[in-house]
């Protein structure tokens, strides 16, 4: 499903070059749930936005269902993440001004079909928040945030999950009740998980766990 | 959802500075849309005047002053021409109607006008046709009759004679429809003229007139007018006085102030024209050429103020651009959120510079309602003014100006635009604002 082969990516300052992620190699299969642990400033987060074509790999492949996305162009990138992957923030970034309904048609709005607010409706009732659809984010606790957050992250039916510490900002029940639907959601879309975390406990309950320190 | 959405959305979220961008534009856009309207208008309310009769003869002088004493009771008069003149002139070949004219007085501030009843029978209003009365009826007195009584009135004052035993007229007159309804007069109310066309309290008691006739609004200067029999004018104690009637030329108090006069074809006009502005004692004008003549004159101003308001608008874009640049800044998250959920850059470009489109549309928008309404409020002022009737509407040209704005909108939204599009989203994503 995800093949990474030879994929490095540098961040230049001034004369200085520092390597942030030096994968030689990385598989892993569709629906696997995998955590990606490491120190700060071991290249985790940009591991996942090379994986949604966020950021571009100097040298390398990295492969996503047969679909080799370092030979895509900008605009190539966009649409196959806006296709294909569900983004998850360790602060939510949902965006003021919008109601959780709105959040979540967001994530419907750049793919290939048609924006169905039935759709974000239905995937928010699932998670709980069929009373708040119309509630600014503001007017919604931190774990209601979480749950339109994944409620976006999902209601594309995408084929992989980029978590970025998707619990750092809740307290350890709420923490639970997101990673709960966190692998509840993934399941019921098929999707494979990928979640950077620093949490060991929160790492424990995933397929496997990729150190960044190792995988370097 | 949709990119509209989000771009109306954002526009409403800052309501503030939307309303103050707009607000710029719509002065911008309503200073060039009224300026524009109300040229146009006024000219074509103005030609519209100057096709009460195609020719206009005074005493030599300048011809828009003529023109604009004679038909639109403006300024004064160039002088006056004999009633030798006058009967020369009308009795050539292929005059239609020539209808003497004498100016001078007034009634509280509106003009008297002395004509024959020919005026009355003869004018056409472009569009309504023959002047007609809402009330009453046109005083009798013929072209004919006044010269009759010219010359008998001023034959005997030379020999000496008192003329008051010989009246033949009756000191009648016909108001403008907006004279009556602004000085609440009716049909047999009387009016005391007073002396010059100023403000004046030298009454002139022995010409109380009474209100015969009112006549229906046209639309032009005839509303804002007092019609009485020409001859009136020369027994008004102060006019024609031996004094004055010894002065010769165009002083000449006993002559007349213009010739209202109609051709019977182009030709006839052409060499009519000619065979007057040939003699020395008197000019022929067309009103329609002196008015295309002096609203090009007004048109050089007018460009002024034009590119003046066309800048106006130009700022008022550069407001919408600083006020959309300056708040990049603190949206750049929000293009990043986009961007992880699938935005191009060119989707982000397209919403920025639609929102500055949108808000120049709004202004560009209400701008054309301002200068609907103020052109309503001016037209008003203007036909209180000069009697002139303009027909303010707006033309397709508004509708390519809120195009034009609009697109203009979208261009300036592009300084800001690129801005967000250079946005890296995974360096905003990764903070943790």
């Amino acid at each position: 499903m995800i093949k990474l082969n030879n994929v490095r990516k540098d961040y230049r300052s001034g004369n200085n070059t520092t390597t942030i992620v030096d994968v030689d190699e990385l598989n892993i299969s569709a629906g696997e749930k995998v955590a990606i642990v490491g120190a700060s400033g071991s290249g985790k987060t940009t591991l996942l936005n090379l994986l949604s074509g966020l950021v571009v790999a100097d040298s390398g492949q990295i492969v996503i269902d047969g679909q080799e996305i370092t030979t895509l162009s900008e605009s190539g990138r966009d649409r196959f993440r806006a296709n294909n992957i569900g983004y998850l923030f360790q602060n939510f970034h949902l965006l003021d001004g919008y109601s959780a309904l709105e959040n979540v048609e967001l994530g419907m709005l750049f793919a290939s079909g048609a924006v169905k607010s039935q759709r974000a409706a239905e995937q928010l009732t699932k998670l709980g928040l069929g009373e708040r659809l119309h509630h600014q984010p503001s007017e919604l606790s931190i774990g209601q945030q979480a749950r339109v957050a994944l409620a976006r992250a999902t209601v594309n039916n995408p084929k992989i999950i980029l978590a970025d510490e998707p619990t750092g900002a809740l307290d350890s029940a709420s923490a639970r009740e997101a990673l709960d639907l966190l692998f509840e959601q993934s399941a019921s879309h098929d999707s494979t998980l990928i979640c950077v975390t620093h949490d060991k406990s929160v790492a424990a309950n995933f397929d496997r766990i990729l150190d960044m320190g190792q995988l370097q | 959802m949709n990119i509209i959405k989000i771009v109306v959305r954002n526009v409403k979220r800052r309501r503030l500075s939307t309303s103050l961008t707009a607000a710029s534009v719509a002065l911008g856009v309503a200073l060039f849309v009224a300026i524009g309207v109300l040229r146009q208008a006024s000219e074509q309310g103005f030609q519209r005047t100057a096709g009460i009769c195609d020719t206009i003869v005074g005493a030599k002088g300048d011809s828009l002053q003529l023109s604009l004493n004679t038909l639109y009771h403006m300024g004064f008069s160039t002088g006056n021409i004999s009633l030798a003149s006058f009967n020369e002139i009308r009795n050539q070949e292929g005059v239609s109607w020539a209808a003497p004219i004498a100016l001078g007085d007034s009634y509280r501030s509106h003009r008297i006008v002395g004509v024959s009843s020919e005026f009355f029978e003869q004018v056409k209003i472009a569009g309504s046709g023959n002047l007609s009365f809402s009330e009453g009826r046109s005083f009798d007195f013929s072209t004919e009759q006044f010269v009759e009584e010219h010359e008998h009135l001023f034959g005997e004052q030379q020999a000496g004679h008192d003329h008051e035993d010989d009246e033949h007229f009756s000191y009648q007159a016909v108001i403008g429809a907006n004279v009556a309804t602004k000085l609440l007069l009716k049909v047999g109310d009387k009016i005391v003229p007073t002396h010059g066309v100023e403000k004046s309290t030298e009454r002139h008691d022995d010409a109380a007139s009474e209100i015969v006739g009112i006549l229906a609004a046209t639309g032009t200067p005839i509303d804002r007018a007092i019609y009485i029999p020409i001859i009136a004018y020369y027994k008004m104690e102060g006019h024609a006085t031996d004094h004055e009637a010894e002065l010769e030329g165009t002083r000449d108090a006993r002559g007349i102030s213009a010739i209202m006069l109609s051709t019977k074809s182009g030709y006839y006009r052409q060499q009519i024209y000619r065979n007057i502005n040939n003699r020395l004692d008197a000019m022929a004008v067309f009103p329609s050429i002196e008015m295309r003549k002096l609203f090009k004159l007004i048109g050089s101003g007018d460009i002024v103020l034009r590119i003046i308001s066309l800048l106006v608008v130009v700022v008022a874009l550069i407001g919408v651009l600083v006020s959309l640049y300056n708040a990049m800044g603190a949206r750049r998250k929000e293009f990043a959120i986009l961007r992880a959920l699938g935005a191009s850059r060119r989707s982000i470009i397209t919403i920025v510079s639609l929102e500055s489109a949108v808000i120049a549309f709004m202004g560009a928008v209400f701008g054309v309602l301002l200068a609907s309404l103020a052109a309503l409020v001016l037209a008003t002022e203007l036909h209180k003014f000069s009697g002139v009737t303009i027909n303010v509407s707006l033309a397709v040209e508004e509708i390519y100006l809120i195009a034009i704005v609009t697109l203009a909108g979208a261009l300036a939204g592009l300084i800001p635009a690129l801005e967000a599009y250079r946005t890296e989203a995974a360096k905003q994503l990764s903070s943790n604002v």
